[in-house]
Order: C-alpha cells, then sequence, then structure tokens
C-alpha cells in the first residue's frame, strides 16, 4: 500500500465528514417521518420556507449567497467568502522521507454574476506552497434536487523558501477546469467535484541560476472529491470534503522531491466555513 | 511496484563467447560516442564507460543508460549486449551491438586491446521490453573522455536510483550500489542509522516505511530493532536485504572500481562506529596497496563521515578523542604485526562553511536548494577543500552548478546525465589533499 498511515488519517477525517453530515441529514428525516405521521409538511420540509428553529434549507441558500462547491445560482452580486484548510496525505515517498506535511490554508471567494454566472478566486497556502486562482464558472439547476457546475480557472503556482537550507522559488502558470454535481438533501448540499490540474510553463530559481525541469508535464493531476456543505440558521455554511488526488510529486510537494514523473495518489481532507 | 529488467531469453550471444579482460573493456571502448542510428534512444552524444565485466553507455536523454556484457564470439566477431533502462520511467529494452571494423573485433578476440580512433563503431541494434531488438543502433567514437576519475566525483544518491524510480533495486542496498557504478557513478552517498544493539545499517528514514521496506512485522521505529530482529522481520523493497554499513564498505572495496563513499549519518549514536569501521577499511586498503597486493591493484577509496548537523558534530568529534586513543593504543601492536596503522577518518560538513575549514575536513557538502554558491565554493577551494552539492536530478540544474561553480563533485540519482553534461559542459576540478601532485 502507498500511503502508509497516511492513510487511516486522511479516512479518519473523512469518516469525521460523514458524522458531521449525520446530524443534518437526520434532522431531515425526522422532518419527513414528521409530516408523514401528521399529514402536514413542517417548515423544514417546505425547503422554500427558512426554517424557525433550525438551519436554513438548501434551496434558500442557493438563492441568497450559495454555496462554494453545491451549484448554485444567486442573484447577481451576492459574495460568498469561506476559511478553511486542506490536508493532503501524501505518501513519504514522494515526501522524500519527510512523514509530516503540513494543512494548507483555504480561502475562497465567490461573486455572482447572474443568471448562474460567477467569479471566482481561491488561494490556497502553506506559505512556502501557494496556489492562486481566478475563474469564471456556470451553475445549472434543474428540477429536483440534483445541478450541476463547471468552471474553467487559471493562475499561478509559486513556491518560495529562503530558509531552512532553501534559497529557491518555483514558479508556475496553473490551469484547472472543474467540474461539479450537487444534490439538495434538504439543510445539506453533497457536491461531487472532479478537477484537472495543468501546470505549465514551470521554471524554479535556486540562488540565482533559474532552470526548468526535466519532467515538466502539462497534465500535472487530478482530483475528485465530495463535499458536504451544512447550511446554518444564519446562512452561513460549513463544509467538509475528503478525497483522492491524483497528481505529480512535484505538484505534491512543490520542488520535485523526487523528479518522478509518475502520478502518485494521496487522500485530501478540506474543513472551513463560508460566510 | 514490480520492474523487469529485460533479458535475452537465451542469455544471449555473450553466453557463448569469451569475456573481454577488464583491461581490454577500459582501453579499447572507453570515449564520447556520436550516435549515427538511434538518436531517439540516445540522443546525439553518449559516453562509454566501462566496469569489470561491463560496459555501459550512458545519456542525459531522460537518465538514460545501458548496461551491456562483452565477449568474443567463435567467429571472431566481439559482441556487446545486455539491456537499456529510463529510470524515472517503466521503459526499457534489449541492444545488441557489434564491434566494428572486423580488424579491431579480430585484435580484442587475439587478447590486445587496440585504442580507438574514429573508425571505431559498435554497430546493431535496440528494441523494447523482452523483445529481440531490431531498430538500428550506431555509435561512432569520437573522442576521448574527460579526466574523471579520481577527479569529479558523480556521487549516487543512496545508490543507483531514488526510491519511485523503475531500477528494479532498492535505495541504501548491496545491489543499488553495484548498479550505481555501472551507470556512471564513482561514489556513493549513502544513509547510516543504528540498530538497537548499536550496527550501522544503511538505511534513510527513522521509521520503517512502506516506501522503503516489505514484511508484514516490519513496522515502528528503524532504532528499535536489533539488526537480528531487522533482518528477520524486514527486507528492502524489491526484497534485498537491508545491508550493514561493514557490508557494504567490504562490498565497495573489494567487489567495485568505486573511489568513494559519503556516509550521511542521520542520527550521532552511529557516528563513533561508523568512523571505527571506515578506519579500519582505509588501513586494509593502505595496507594491501603499500605490499603491492594484487589485489589491491593500487585501489583509492576512501570513505568520509558526513555531518549533517552540530549534534552529529558534536558526536564526531567525541569520536575523535575516542578513536585518537583507542587508536595510539593498537598502532603499536599492529605496527609489530606488520600491519598498516590506523587513521581517523575524514569527514565531509553539510552545512556552515567556515565550520568545514575549521574542523578541517576535505569536503563541503551543500544542499543544490540554496543554489551554486560560487563564492563558498572557491573559498574552500583556496582552502584545498572539495565542493560536492546534493541531491541535483535535474539536467537543466546539473549543467547550471557545473558551469558556474564547477564543484568536486554532486550527488545525483541521475548518474548517467550527471556523468554525460560533465562530459560535455564541465571542467575537470583541480586535484585535492593526497591526490595534489
Amino acid at each position: 500500500m502507498r500511503f502508509g498511515r497516511a492513510k487511516y488519517l486522511g479516512l479518519a477525517i473523512g469518516l469525521a465528514s460523514a458524522l458531521a453530515l449525520c446530524p443534518s441529514v437526520n434532522a431531515a428525516e425526522a422532518e419527513k417521518s414528521a409530516t408523514l405521521s401528521t399529514g402536514t409538511a413542517s417548515p423544514a420540509a417546505n425547503s422554500t420556507a427558512p426554517t424557525a428553529r433550525g438551519p436554513q434549507s438548501v434551496e434558500e441558500v442557493a438563492k441568497q449567497k450559495g454555496f462554494l462547491y453545491y451549484p448554485s445560482a444567486p442573484p447577481a452580486g451576492r459574495m460568498r467568502f469561506s476559511l478553511g484548510a486542506t490536508y493532503d496525505a501524501i505518501d513519504p515517498a514522494v515526501m522524500y522521507g519527510m512523514s509530516i506535511r503540513f494543512p494548507q490554508l483555504a480561502l475562497d471567494f465567490q461573486d455572482s454574476l447572474g443568471k448562474g454566472f460567477l467569479f471566482k478566486a481561491h488561494i490556497n497556502t502553506m506559505l512556502i506552497t501557494n496556489e492562486a486562482l481566478v475563474g469564471v464558472g456556470y451553475n445549472w439547476k434543474g428540477a429536483g434536487p440534483w445541478s450541476v457546475g463547471g468552471a474553467i480557472n487559471a493562475g499561478m503556482f509559486l513556491g518560495k523558501l529562503g530558509q531552512l537550507g532553501f534559497n529557491a522559488l518555483t514558479i508556475g502558470v496553473e490551469y484547472r477546469p472543474e467540474l461539479t454535481v450537487g444534490y439538495d438533501l434538504g439543510d445539506v448540499a453533497l457536491s461531487l467535484r472532479g478537477s484537472l490540474i495543468l501546470i505549465g510553463p514551470e521554471r524554479a530559481r535556486v540562488g540565482d541560476l533559474w532552470g526548468g525541469f526535466d519532467n515538466n508535464n502539462l497534465f500535472t493531476g487530478h482530483s475528485e472529491i465530495l463535499y458536504v456543505e451544512n447550511t446554518t440558521r444564519s446562512g452561513s455554511v460549513w463544509y467538509f470534503g475528503a478525497g483522492a488526488m491524483t497528481t505529480r510529486a512535484h505538484y505534491a510537494f512543490w520542488l520535485l522531491f523526487p523528479d518522478s514523473p509518475g502520478l502518485y495518489t494521496y487522500p485530501r481532507v478540506v474543513a472551513g466555513y463560508e460566510y | 511496484m514490480e520492474v523487469s529488467i529485460p533479458g535475452f531469453p537465451d542469455g544471449g550471444l555473450t553466453r557463448t563467447g569469451t569475456p573481454l579482460k577488464r583491461e581490454q573493456l577500459q582501453t579499447s571502448f572507453e570515449g564520447m560516442f556520436n550516435v549515427s542510428k538511434g538518436s531517439d534512444l540516445l540522443g546525439d552524444q553518449s559516453s562509454v564507460i566501462t566496469k569489470p565485466g561491463t560496459v555501459s553507455i550512458l545519456t542525459n536523454k531522460n537518465a538514460g543508460f545501458a548496461v551491456l556484457n562483452a565477449a568474443c564470439l567463435p567467429d571472431q566477431r566481439v559482441v556487446v549486449e545486455g539491456y537499456w533502462q529510463y529510470p524515472t520511467r517503466s521503459d526499457a529494452g534489449l541492444v545488441r551491438v557489434f564491434v566494428d571494423p572486423p580488424e579491431v573485433a579480430q585484435a580484442l578476440c587475439n587478447g590486445e586491446s587496440p585504442a580507438p580512433d574514429a573508425t571505431f563503431a559498435l554497430v546493431g541494434t535496440y528494441g523494447e521490453d523482452n523483445d529481440i531488438p531490431t531498430r538500428p543502433l550506431e555509435l561512432r567514437w569520437a573522442h576521448k573522455l574527460k579526466e574523471w576519475r579520481n577527479r569529479f566525483y558523480t556521487v549516487a544518491h543512496h545508490g543507483a536510483c531514488e526510491a519511485t524510480d523503475h531500477c528494479g533495486v532498492s535505495p541504501n542496498t548491496i545491489e543499488s550500489i553495484r548498479l550505481a557504478e555501472r551507470i556512471g557513478s564513482n561514489a556513493a552517498e549513502l544513509d547510516v542509522r543504528v540498530t538497537r544493539d548499536g550496527v550501522p545499517v544503511l538505511f534513510h528514514d527513522p521509521t520503517l516505511s512502506r516506501s522503503l521496506v516489505r514484511g508484514l512485522f516490519c513496522n515502528g521505529a528503524f532504532n528499535q530493532l536489533t539488526l537480528a530482529e531487522l533482518r528477520g522481520a524486514c527486507m528492502a523493497r524489491y526484497g534485498e536485504q537491508i545491508p550493514t554499513l561493514e557490508a557494504a564498505l567490504d562490498m565497495m572495496i573489494n567487489e567495485t572500481e568505486l573511489e568513494g563513499a559519503y556516509l550521511d549519518e542521520k542520527t550521532a549514536d552511529g557516528v563513533l562506529e561508523s568512523a571505527r569501521l571506515v578506519a579500519y577499511a582505509d588501513a586494509d586498503m593502505r595496507q594491501r596497496n603499500e605490499t603491492n597486493d594484487p589485489s589491491a591493484k593500487d585501489r583509492k577509496f576512501s570513505a568520509l563521515i558526513g555531518i549533517p548537523t552540530d549534534e552529529v558534530l558534536d558526536a564526531w568529534r567525541a569520536a575523535k578523542t575516542t578513536l585518537e586513543a583507542e587508536f595510539a593504543e593498537k598502532n603499536p601492536e599492529r605496527e609489530a604485526m606488520g600491519l598498516a596503522p590506523l587513521e581517523l577518518p575524514k569527514c565531509l560538513l553539510e552545512y556552515d562553511v567556515d565550520k568545514v575549514i575549521a574542523e578541517q575536513c576535505v569536503a563541503w557538502g551543500p544542499t543544490w536548494t540554496a543554489g551554486p554558491q560560487p563564492e563558498n565554493v572557491q573559498k574552500l577551494r583556496d582552502h584545498d577543500i572539495g565542493t560536492i552539492f546534493w541531491t541535483i536530478n535535474e539536467s537543466e540544474f546539473i549543467e547550471g552548478f557545473l558551469t558556474t561553480s564547477k564543484p568536486d563533485g554532486i550527488i545525483t540519482a541521475r548518474a548517467a546525465t550527471l556523468f554525460q553534461l560533465y562530459q560535455l559542459v564541465g571542467s575537470v576540478p583541480e586535484p585535492r589533499g593526497e591526490n595534489k601532485p
């Protein structure tokens, strides 16, 4: 097995995400039961009506600020910020013997352009490695609980370190097309997002010396992450996610340790709060 | 990870021939060759080097190499055949070439060692995987190789390849050291840790991680197992035994032509015993050279104690004090027995330039991630101290370091690339220390 112990950490956090989903699902089930037994729809079951006691419904949030992951089409000008963390449980073989990788801070911004179109900005940073993307997306919501969204993002993949024996910088242009399928569970939204990670050209500097990499490849990898977004009474959203990243080593650890051109699969877990 | 090294199904033509002698290989085959056919595989130029029993073709294209055997066939042709590989990929195949012109082949079969000239060529075919080779391959001798033995160090990073490569050998094993020599290295960097019972062993990580070992009960911290427990529970990733430092030094000295080892002391507790082993190995080598032991053949080999941290430096200082006292006691006895005296080994310090000078180490081993630092390389050169950068695998950076700071060596997992680029753009370092004329 490639992941070693890190895999168990990923599974544990994924399980935690699932548990976070459970109360909301159970709440929705309880509402459905109440509806069946009394013949009267509860506020939560009528997903367009605000819930007095519990969180707002997915449909209602979708019509206000929208979601970061669940494809939604809020009115033009509605903005959504989010602050979260990302952790990649990378194989130590890719990490060149290092068994710990620090979590990354994830910042997201979304501004609705109306009619399903969105402007998006995303930063994932571990200080020594930074990914900054901006993009446009289009979300489509059909009848029923399903929705679909697509986005094209472009930006920079940047790493810099001047300590610990490093005087190094790597910089690359990144493109990230993505497709998301969402499902409305009442006051919880499930979204599966697949992304392509394309990087190139990529250059690095050590000291005063610039150079490129032997195994540069535009196709740097892909990811498939399942997100759970829990609405709150205020309309903010907690999100959790778990899934698989499949990338080349230099994406995973920014300075080619080692320089293998192979693709490596490792778990990614994310969590955060959408304002 | 499963890796298969291609081989001729019937054992190849060399099976039916007479192997060429070591001296014939070195005198007649080594050089820079123009690749007139087969540049898809080898690029436009390739270096050919020889080791006991093998002829190796090295290219900076995908860090590729071919490891071949040469033999004189009953019909007076000389066949050179074996396998080629791109270590970072899973690409590999077979090579079979013949010495051309026929008169040179006949001379080799007659036991002569003709010097190569522009008429000397290796002509034949190469293929993919285990398929019998059919694609044309022709290498024509262009000129002599730039001086490299005992001058420029192509240092194998913990053996021949990275853990994620497809070489079929695990890092820090006897097998990877052996392969390293065949693909262009003349020294090896080896990681040293000690077992719970104090035996220095070659291993990189503090834990027995799946990326380096196999074995159902091979888990936990490395230093919690005795050597016997380690041997009982663990194998290296490709099934090799995890070697002791003593076995690795013995093998490098007696079974290879490697000129040096850089022992990367991962923990302070391994320094004393490592230094002791190196001192005995050095004394044995000197003894054999001084007594003209034919097995030594004026062999030069030096193992350096690598110092990556202040903690290890403190252990090195303590080890020097201990060993100086120990050797002062033992050397009269050894002298009486006609044995070479024990001497303190040499050191390589990885970080502070001034400490390299203060500790009287023979080399500085900075990480490449801080850049070429030509002013520091020159400062140490002024003190007759060499510089060996670790670990550069990218060809553009290898070329940049070779031309910017002109080091004495580079640690790499891409030995073929480094060797070829040194030949193409490198400068021959001035000899240092005891090598200085």
